[in-house]
């Protein structure tokens, strides 16, 4: 990382390290699943941003030789227009050679037009989730493994990437619930699902039945600026009104009182509940979750590092370190599902889009897209709104 | 996990796919069935063993697009020229969907997979700013004003299936026009309706798939109160669902819970209304005048009193109240002592009131600054910075006027020239020497949607008046103006920024309308 286009917040992060720490943290942010823009300076990230679609989205040669995305899908911002292409991941390439980086990038590249849009420029794509060179090649390599029989609708699609070598796996399915979306929200509650999968040598598999081996839930001040009421019109925290209503009949005193005081006196119930999660997530072969690598990795390890109690004990340090270098040096432990599922989305769209293109049909282009956009989301999602 | 509901989302994942079919042929667990008793989805438990189940339906190449059919109508997004397409295909169309899979051929939902599909379709990350989740969750006069008012009752939509919607009146039948010819179809028994208060036609209105019909005014509240009644009972009403092979499992559900789709009221929203409505209660509406130096020294620090040595913010406020009943709550005693002491606005919410306590004390140098350039003699006393301060708990704000930053001493730099901004109105503070003018008043287009363009006679009164966004609006060249400019014009992310431009109006139009633009920040601070 070159010091001149390190920003304050850059500087300040290798303060007081030694070159190893320095080395580690670099080595942490390079491997990151997404490009971390506020690391660097305003200029430097506009480069990052430029060179991203020039480089990784090839924009230009994209509306040149394709033309402008043509998938309109509904927003619930009345000035924001999300359009993607539609993209067959399996187009143009054997499934012995993965699917293309291109591919990968702009199946997850939302194209947002300004009203009057005229140029490139007015097709903005995100900042914030720019997948890391680090990340995509790691998926592409594993995509090569994909489809072992062929592709098409219905073959398995081997997302988790084994080999079919009769070996039984732990896998660990998890989810976070966060107190919000800001920078500063916490982890407010993480389940960990296990089950065992074997991969059988005629390309099938067994799996185990999911079991919850562990959940943890943490009363937070950042939801508690709103409260409930409960039977007796007493107050509850809101935080505490959630918990109690999940829990139903299973809600003891002794689980209230480890809820209420998880991160009270710096956080250390939380820290040894911590523990617990990383020393599971870590025996695991594979840990997958839904958006864990672009949002729930990052959550979790923000909240445990600020809490006060981190600083205290060694412990969940080397823990976090541990899980850290596991995440960083073994290629398939992180599965994130919404890449996973990502790709089979645009596979069915694809194969939708050609059923739909059938001469009998004599359908026009238009009714054609925005039929498969319909499809793309639930009728039942429409128009929903879960904010005032 | 995040709560978006993009294509790739956990919900529209298990409502736009086969999963569900695919999990009750599996068996469902028990251990789900246990915990979807008390969650929905966005908890992480359900989550993460859903997740679970996702992905092996996807390593085993069992997960398909799959839509339930919409007989009859056209889905969703479509757009008036192809919704019309497709309603002359229609038959064609939906024979090779299902041919290929796309659509479900089985019309009807097994009790479980309408069991999941209300859970799913119902539930969302919990956090202040998201909607209220459970009004079983609400205080008594929360409740009622969901349910006994005519406002409250607009907030709440649900998602109705047939036999309820036919329960309730509502409609069943679903029309659509295609060149003249009006065509009829019958809801499905696998369709859900949902049943909204629609702002703009002013009326409920329920929709199925592309499909929309209006509704009685008093079919949808009766069924809005049946629901909210059913919902407020909570887990005391727990209505069984059988499922599985021969109905051996069994989940117990509150059919209203479940039914209720939206309360447009956030989880914050709610709080700070019980905050008001109980100060309100106990008589802090009524402020008492302070007569004596003494009382206005003693009402000075009253917000640090109750919660100036919380270092952990404002959610001590809230926190330090856990389990008091009513009577007892600090909150209540905070709005009773301002209103006792003088202070002005002590039916405020707490924290809204602590908030504007500390805007006062930290915008207290601008208000020094604007009271020694008054040049009036009364204020010079309280010119200074520390005095105003002191003054904070009065919650007198101070704000540089748009246009009036360089009464402050800041210039504008554009192009390397130092350019002194002229003081303008309200709404825009135009630079001199640029090709294009830079709006300074941002809002919401909630906001933007809420503002009336009124012309007044001589004495004040209202003449006319025309709502922003209505058929007059758009035809009238002097109000249907918009300015569009770039922020971050030289980097490659830029921003629009569309700002309303008005011309030819009075002073009078022009100053109620800075009244309502100013009054609308207000409430949201």
């Amino acid at each position: 990382m070159d010091p001149e286009t390190r920003s304050a917040s850059g500087a300040l992060l290798f303060r007081g390290k030694t070159q190893a720490q320095a080395r580690e943290v670099v080595e942490n942010l390079m491997s990151a699943p997404n490009l971390d823009l506020s690391l660097i300076t305003r200029s430097a990230a506009n480069e990052v941003y430029r060179q991203h679609r020039k480089q990784s989205l090839m924009i230009q040669e994209l509306f040149e030789k394709i033309g402008g995305p043509v998938m309109s899908l509904p927003s619930d911002n009345p000035y924001k227009h999300h359009m993607r292409y539609l993209v067959d991941p399996f187009a143009g390439y054997s499934a012995e050679e993965g699917i293309h980086p291109l591919l990968l990038n702009l199946m997850r590249t939302s194209f947002t037009p300004s009203s009057d849009a005229v140029n490139l420029e007015d097709f903005t794509t995100g900042r914030n989730r720019m997948r890391s060179p680090f990340s995509l090649q790691r998926l592409q390599e594993r995509t090569k493994k994909f489809f072992p029989q062929g592709t098409g609708r219905g073959k398995p699609m081997n997302h988790l990437g084994f080999d079919q070598d009769g070996k039984t796996r732990t896998i660990i399915t998890w989810d976070t619930e966060t107190t919000g979306l800001t920078p500063d929200s916490q982890v407010r509650d993480i389940a960990l699902v296990k089950r065992t999968i074997t991969s059988n040598a005629d390309g099938t598999y067994t799996y185990g039945a999911p079991q919850v081996i562990s959940r943890k839930s943490f009363a937070s001040d950042l939801m508690d600026i709103a409260s409930a009421v409960g039977k007796d019109g007493s107050t509850i925290p809101l935080s505490e009104a959630v918990f109690l209503s999940e829990m139903g009949d299973d809600a003891n005193p002794i689980m209230l009182a480890k809820f209420r005081n998880a991160f009270k006196d710096g956080g250390a119930s939380a820290i040894s509940d911590f523990k617990e999660v990383l020393t599971e997530m870590i025996s695991a072969d594979v840990l997958e979750g839904h958006t864990a690598e672009a949002f729930d990795i990052e959550k979790m390890i923000n909240t445990i590092q600020r809490l006060p109690a981190y600083n205290e004990d060694p412990e969940i340090k080397t823990l976090v370190q541990q899980f850290q270098s596991k995440v960083r040096n073994s290629p398939n432990f992180i599965i994130d599902t919404l890449d996973s599922s990502n790709i089979l989305m645009n596979a069915e769209r694809s194969e939708l889009g050609r059923v739909l293109s059938n001469e009998a049909l004599g359908l026009s282009d238009q009714l054609r897209g925005e039929l498969i956009a319909s499809f793309s989301i639930a009728e039942e999602l429409f128009g929903r709104s879960k904010r005032t | 996990m995040v709560g978006a509901k993009g294509p790739e989302s956990l919900e529209n994942l298990f409502l736009n796919t086969n999963f569900l079919s695919l999990l009750e042929e599996g068996g469902v667990p028990k251990e789900l069935v246990t915990l979807m008793e008390t969650r929905g989805t966005h908890t992480a438990e359900v989550d993460a063993m859903l997740n679970s189940y996702m992905s092996e339906f996807i390593q085993t190449g069992k997960l398909k697009l799959e839509r339930m059919p919409t007989a009859g109508m056209p889905p969703s997004l479509l757009s008036e020229e192809a919704a019309r397409e497709y309603l002359q295909n229609e038959t064609k169309i939906q024979e090779t969907l299902n041919q290929h899979g796309f659509v479900r051929k089985n019309r009807s939902l097994t009790a479980f997979e309408k069991f999941m599909r209300q859970r799913i379709r119902r539930s969302g990350a919990v956090t202040p700013i998201t909607n209220v989740s459970d009004v079983a969750r609400l205080s008594e006069e929360s409740f009622n004003y969901l349910l006994e008012t005519e406002p409250g009752r607009q907030k709440i939509s649900l998602a109705v299936d047939r036999d309820y919607a036919a329960r309730m009146g509502l409609p069943t039948s679903f029309t659509s026009e295609i060149d003249g010819k009006v065509l009829t179809s019958e809801m499905e028994e696998s369709a859900v309706g949902k049943l909204f208060y629609n702002k703009k036609a002013n009326r409920y209105q329920m929709s199925v798939g592309g499909a929309t019909e209006n509704v009685e005014k008093s079919i949808a509240e009766a069924a809005i109160q049946d629901t909210l009644r059913e919902a407020r009972q909570g887990r005391s009403l727990s209505v069984g669902v059988p499922f599985g092979a021969a109905g051996q499992q069994n989940i117990g559900i509150n059919p209203g819970t479940e039914r209720i789709a939206n309360v447009a009221m956030s989880e914050i929203e709610q709080t700070e209304l019980d905050q008001m409505r109980r100060a309100r209660s106990l008589g802090a509406g009524t402020v008492s005048a302070p007569s004596t130096k003494d009382e206005v020294l003693r009402a000075v620090g009253t917000t640090r009193e109750f919660y100036g040595s919380d270092s952990s913010g404002y959610s001590q406020i809230l926190a330090a109240e856990a389990g008091t009943t009513p009577g007892s709550l600090k909150t209540a005693e905070f709005a009773q002592t301002l209103a006792q002491r003088g202070l002005p606005y002590a039916s405020l919410d707490a924290r809204s009131r602590v908030l504007a306590t500390a805007e006062a004390s930290a915008t207290s140098e601008i208000g020094a600054r604007m009271l020694s350039l008054a040049g009036d003699t009364r204020f010079q006393k309280l010119a200074s910075a520390e005095t105003l301060s002191d003054l904070s708990d009065y919650g007198i704000q101070f704000m540089m006027a748009q246009g009036k930053e360089g009464r402050f001493g800041f210039k504008s730099v554009v192009g390397g020239r130092v350019i002194t901004p002229n003081e303008n109105s309200y709404f825009r503070t135009p630079i001199s020497g640029t090709p294009k003018r830079a709006s300074r008043v941002i809002m919401t287009a909630d906001d933007l949607m809420k503002l009336k363009f009124r012309t007044f006679d001589e004495s004040g009164s209202a003449m006319s008046e025309i709502a922003f966004g209505s058929k007059e609006f758009i035809e009238s060249s002097e109000l249907n103006r918009f300015v569009d400019s770039f922020v971050q014009n030289n980097s490659s992310e830029k921003i629009l920024n569309r700002a309303l431009s008005i011309k030819n109006q009075s002073r009078a139009t022009m100053e109620d309308l800075a009244d309502q633009v100013i009054s609308l920040n207000i409430r949201k601070i």
